[in-house]
């Protein structure tokens, strides 16, 4: 590709050339031979190089697309690679519109760059030395003042672009913030509705538009000046050029033909100099891209795995949390303190406490969302972290409190963990998770698509789906983060006793707010403030005083019209 | 009711809204009429370009001419040659005895650096000016989209994800933005240029102007040609990175299932396959432009082949000036210039004409529920409600509600109960006016409400929503959502009220932790008990708790029981939930099938009925007691 520039501006420079020797050895030379046929022969070697730059440019043009593209595919490859090795921690940080931002606008922002920006800079300077060399074969003088100018503009230019440098970062931030506040008031309009809100966010979003319209403004102003600035230097040279070649001619140290030909290789370079001003845009933009394309590159994975890691589980698969204490990395206090318990292989146990008392932290352990900070937690007597992430993950199966469902068919859906599960397998998940019959009622069944964009599902449905998608991988631990809420009590009993299957032998966790699903534990954990602060069966518990005494106790206000409204969630949205 | 979501299935449906270019041109140009001072500055702004433009390479032509040929040329405008003797006479003046080879290189080096400094000023301001307003539209549709989508009532909402509506206040407010402010205006002020030089090379020498005026033919026939090829291929380019759009975006939403079923290898798969699939079409798309600019360029470096080759011969024969030809092979760059962009000009207005379309009717799309900022303000009230005759339909054709008739005295707790579907939410949706009815009255305090300032009433009116939603700014910020002049003390009694006073306290930026999107560290009852704050903190007259407590949990619920019962005294409230202790105090018990009422009063009176609410309360206690 640099070959085929190289070639374009040689050719390039060899035009003005031409037309000199037309000039000198015609135009001013009454004594030529022949002068029609030098024009002609003249006129079909100027053709001829432009053909020769037609072409080379062509074919630069369609390797830099694909350079290019093939670049930018890249970048998205790693980006997208980093994101799927990140842990939650990671995403509780960022937002969406962030990631999608850095993983569209800043690679898009890198392609201007890649395109022109590259090709130009090799060409603009190509055509700078090619020049600088013939000039200073015809007139040595006038080839180092030009020699000099160059690097001289280049030099202005870096300086004011250094100095803008944040102005252009700026910009971009406060335009992203300006879709913050769109994608939040957009998502979040009922809310806004329901309190009357809606000239309060007006004002809002027109202060911080406003805001983003004076950085906007900076960034305009020096855009706008960049490109003229430059050309105004161009001409300038153009100038000095003019002047001392014109002495020279006067002088007689060059021909008129010379000179014709020295203006013309300046016009020539003023043509594609004058993209020297947005190219420096472009290096920027290309800057404040890349910067932000390398804090996802290069940020941390927080959990580090073995390569050496045991494959599976071996032996009972008994759950043992030893003085488990966990703090988020940008906690201040401990959010579980002084975990220790144990579940044999086969138990049912129910997690209770109040909002906020660590429930979900705690499960998210399990499968390694995060570490503890002090303690460890064995499976089979070893420490998770001795497994491979992949095998650990297997056996450890989380119904979310969340039932996120993707836009693809509900048999995609349910085999999300395993792709190559066979409809068979996928519909005994199903099965298990008490939602077959409803798929069968679907006019596509499994191949219904569901999701954001496909057919709604009431909440208790949803939440069968991902209990469905979460036991097809047959996990030998199996934990239910508040995610039986929306299916109705009779529907659960049935859940239960297929999961509860002694022949399965699978440990269950449960989180739940609803006392019928204590029916189907072996023995209830109660945690208070990041501790476990009452342990035993519901017999054991039940009269002593305490916070399960205060739950089965309060029981009357626990009861919920579910069976008539399993799926009220949707009601809304109807 | 058809009209409103008219926006989004007219798309579907037919993959446009049905206006005509020139409506969409007009809407465009409707914002010129807040700039006409600045265009009107543009106008005098390009003309000053234009002439500098043009004359700068005339000025050129007698500077070489003089040098070439030692003779005394006149620059052949009079004010340049009437101006050029004044400032000889000035330097020598000033320096008497100069040669006059150092006057002519003075004066033409003076000439040819005013003028472009004439140049960079034009063009700057022309460029900065177009900017601006650009920005300014820009932020003047945005603004208007923002307003207007907030007044739209939630019918509109419903059906359109805040995916779309994002791209209708970005990309397509953007490609207006781009529109304006970009290169193609920019360009039609440059084609004004062009007009002038060839009037300048039509002067020096008709003949050989017309050589490249004529090269402008194969350029346009060439960029139609162009056109056709880019369309199809640009809109496959448009769509795969939709595809992968969506595809990321869905896969960042969903990551705690990815991690968790370990899928990250399978979705890596799948990401490369459309990522290369983007990458496919994107060269396809820009391999027209690879050979369509290449072209033009060609086409220029040709069109000075030629104007050398039949220029040189007007030299020989005396015709024209060396000068002259170096003057239009300079000419013959500036008319190539714009043109050459020109390619760019059907890109960038269609992309201007969809994102016109979008934002269009984005903007007709009628809100049901007005702000109406002119009627008359609704004072405090006491809350009496009442729904006559009321007819409510969420699909046209299928009424959920056919003259449904409530009457609610004022400090009455009303408890909605019903299966789903019965439209117990509906009812709610009417109270706090999220939707419009089609049918019948509804009165407050015996007002017909819609005939008064929307914002008035819904001051005095909170919900708490189903599916709430909590700002990822500070708890502070959600909690002003309920009174944006509360005081610190307001939102701590808020708090203390709620039970979460204390780990709020504990908290190191305590009101001003941020409320993260997702995954943060509040919990989902937590996150629930903050907009219930905020509802403390509103102080409504109406209340409508909507599933209020569900996430609650019961330790948290027996905590906060006292003071929401404390909260309902005063007001009237209507509540849909799903907890018996909830509902067994209130004044009234509706339950709801099929867009009526069938029983009606107070938890002991339904429960001597043995009706449709003895059936329900009786599984569900039965149910409970089994675990005691």
């Amino acid at each position: 590709m640099v070959f085929l520039i190289i070639t374009g501006a040689v050719a390039q420079t060899y035009i003005p050339l031409q037309v000199r020797n037309i000039i000198d050895q015609v135009l001013n030379n009454l004594d030529a031979p022949n002068p029609a046929g030098f024009i002609l022969s003249s006129f079909l070697i100027m053709a001829g190089l432009s053909i020769i730059d037609w072409l080379t440019e062509i074919v630069a043009r369609v390797l830099n697309n694909r350079f290019n593209q093939g670049i930018q595919f890249e970048i998205r490859q790693d980006i997208y690679r980093k994101l799927q090795d990140q842990e939650l921690e990671f995403y509780s940080k960022e937002s969406i519109g962030q990631i999608m931002a850095r993983t569209f606008e800043e690679v898009n922002s890198l392609r201007e760059l890649l395109g022109w920006g590259l090709r130009i800079m090799i060409l603009v300077s190509v055509l700078y030395f090619s020049a600088s060399f013939v000039m200073l074969l015809t007139s040595p003088m006038l080839g180092v003042i030009y020699f000099l100018l160059v690097p001289v503009v280049i030099y202005t230019l870096s300086k004011i672009s250094k100095k803008n440098a944040m102005i252009f970062y700026n910009t971009r931030f406060k335009f992203g913030e300006v879709n913050e506040v769109m994608a939040e008031s957009y998502s979040g309009i009922k809310t806004v509705k329901s309190f009357g809100r809606e000239l309060d966010q007006i004002e809002a979003f027109n202060s911080i538009n406003n805001e983003y319209f004076h950085t906007a403004t900076k960034e305009l102003n020096v855009r706008s000046t960049l490109q003229p600035m430059m050309i105004l230097f161009i001409n300038i040279g153009v100038v000095i050029v003019l002047f001392i070649a014109g002495l020279a001619l006067n002088l007689k140290t060059i021909s008129s033909g010379d000179f014709i030909a020295f203006m013309l290789l300046t016009i020539n370079i003023t043509n594609r100099g004058r993209f020297l001003g947005d190219l420096s845009i472009s290096f920027q933009m290309g800057n404040a891209a890349a910067r932000r394309l390398n804090e996802v590159l290069k940020s941390g994975i927080y959990l580090s795995e073995k390569d050496d890691g045991l494959e599976e589980f071996e032996g009972k698969i008994n759950l043992e949390f030893h003085n488990v204490s966990f703090r988020y990395p940008d906690g201040h206090v401990n959010s579980l303190e002084n975990i220790s318990f144990v579940i044999p292989e086969g138990q049912k146990v129910a997690l209770l406490g109040a909002t906020g008392s660590g429930k979900t932290t705690l499960i998210n352990l399990i499968p390694r969302f995060y570490d503890p900070t002090e303690g460890c937690i064995c499976i089979s007597g070893v420490d998770i972290r001795d497994y491979k992430l992949v095998a650990l993950r297997r056996e450890v199966g989380i119904v979310h409190q969340d039932n996120f469902l993707f836009t693809m068919t509900i048999r995609e859906n349910i085999a999300f963990g395993n792709p190559d599960a066979t409809l068979e397998q996928v519909v005994n998940a199903a099965k298990t998770a008490q939602i077959h019959e409803f798929i069968e009622t679907l006019p596509d069944g499994y191949d219904t698509v569901v999701g954001e964009r496909g057919v709604t599902l009431s909440g208790g449905q949803r939440q069968r789906v991902a209990i469905a998608r979460a036991i097809l991988t047959d996990p030998k631990i199996l934990v239910f983060d508040d995610s039986v809420s929306a299916i109705d009590p009779e529907t659960e009993a049935k859940l239960q006793d297929t999961l509860g299957n002694a022949a399965v032998n699978r440990t269950i966790i449960v989180i739940s707010q609803r006392p019928s699903s204590l029916k189907y534990v072996d023995r209830i954990l109660v945690l208070d403030k990041g501790r476990i602060v009452q342990d035993g069966t519901h017999q054991e518990l039940k009269d002593i005083d305490g916070i399960y005494k205060d739950f089965t106790n309060a029981v009357e206000s626990q009861i919920k019209f579910i069976s008539w409204d399993q799926a009220s969630t949707e009601e809304g949205t109807a | 009711m058809s009209q409103i979501h008219a926006d989004a299935d007219k798309e579907s449906a037919k993959g446009s809204f049905g206006y005509s270019d020139w409506q969409l041109y007009k809407f465009m140009a409707s914002y010129g009429r807040y700039y006409k001072k600045e265009l009107f500055y543009l106008f005098l702004l390009m003309v000053g370009f234009t002439m500098a433009t043009s004359l700068a390479p005339l000025i050129l032509l007698t500077a070489i001419d003089r040098f070439s040929t030692s003779t005394r040329i006149s620059f052949g405008v009079d004010i340049v040659d009437d101006m050029s003797s004044f400032l000889e006479d000035l330097f020598l003046r000033i320096l008497p005895g100069i040669p006059q080879i150092w006057l002519d290189v003075i004066i033409a080096s003076i000439y040819f650096l005013a003028l472009n400094l004439a140049i960079y000023w034009t063009s700057r301001k022309q460029r900065y000016l177009l900017g601006e307003i650009s920005l300014k539209v820009t932020m003047q549709i945005r603004e208007e989209l923002f307003a207007h989508l907030m007044e739209l009532d939630m019918s509109y909402h419903d059906k359109n994800e805040v995916g779309r509506i994002m791209s209708r206040s970005t990309s397509d407010v953007q490609a207006i933005g781009n529109f304006i402010g970009g290169q193609v205006v920019q360009n039609l002020i440059n084609l004004v240029t062009v007009f002038v030089a060839f009037l300048f090379m039509y002067s020096i020498d008709p003949f050989l102007s017309f050589i490249s005026i004529g090269m402008i033919v194969p350029i346009i026939v060439l960029s139609t040609i162009a056109k056709e090829i880019v369309r199809p291929r640009r809109k496959e380019a448009r769509r795969t990175n939709a595809v992968l759009m969506a595809n990321l975006a869905e896969n960042i939403a969903g990551i705690k299932v990815t991690k968790g079923l370990t899928r990250e290898r399978v979705n890596m798969k799948i990401f490369e396959k459309l990522n290369d699939n983007r990458r496919l079409a994107q060269i396809r798309a820009v391999d027209v432009n690879t050979t369509f600019f290449p072209t033009m360029m060609f086409l220029s470096s040709l069109s000075i082949a030629v104007l050398v080759y039949f220029g040189a011969f007007q030299v020989l024969d005396g015709a024209i000036t060396i000068g002259a030809l170096f003057a239009f092979i300079n000419y013959n760059k500036i008319l190539f210039r714009p043109i050459v962009i020109l390619g760019n000009l059907y890109e960038q207005v269609q992309d201007a004409l969809t994102g016109a379309e979008r934002v269009l009717a984005l903007k007709e799309t009628r809100t049901k529920v007005p702000f109406n900022q002119d009627a008359p303000l609704l004072a405090r009230i006491d809350g009496h409600v009442k729904f006559e005759d009321i007819t409510f339909e969420y699909i046209p054709g299928i009424p959920v509600y056919k003259d449904f008739n409530l009457d609610v005295p004022m400090g009455q707790v009303v408890a909605l109960v019903g299966q789903t579907g019965a439209g117990k939410t509906t009812i709610i949706n009417i109270l706090s006016r999220m939707y419009e009815f089609q049918h019948g009255f509804l009165y407050i305090d015996g007002h017909d409400i819609t005939k008064y300032n929307l914002h008035s009433y819904r001051e005095q009116v909170a919900a708490v929503p189903q599916d709430f939603f909590l700002f990822s700014k500070s708890i502070r910020h959600n909690l002003k959502l309920g009174n944006p002049n509360a005081t610190e003390e307001q939102m701590w009694d808020a708090l203390d009220r709620v039970g979460l006073k204390e780990f709020v306290e504990r908290l190191p930026k305590q009101l001003d932790t941020p409320v993260q999107e997702r995954g943060g560290r509040l919990s989902i009852g937590q996150r629930q008990l903050i907009i219930f704050a905020a509802v403390f903190i509103a102080d409504p007259r109406i209340l409508i708790l909507d599933e209020a407590t569900s996430s609650i949990d019961v330790f948290t619920e027996i905590k906060i029981q006292r003071t929401l019962n404390s909260l309902l005294k005063g007001r009237t409230t209507f509540i849909i939930a799903h907890r018996l202790s909830t509902i067994r105090n209130a004044d009234q018990i509706c339950v709801i099938e099929e867009g009526h009422i069938v029983e009606k009063g107070t938890h002991s009176e339904l429960v001597e009925e043995r009706g449709r609410y003895y059936e329900l309360i009786k599984n569900q206690i039965e149910l409970a007691e089994s675990i005691q």
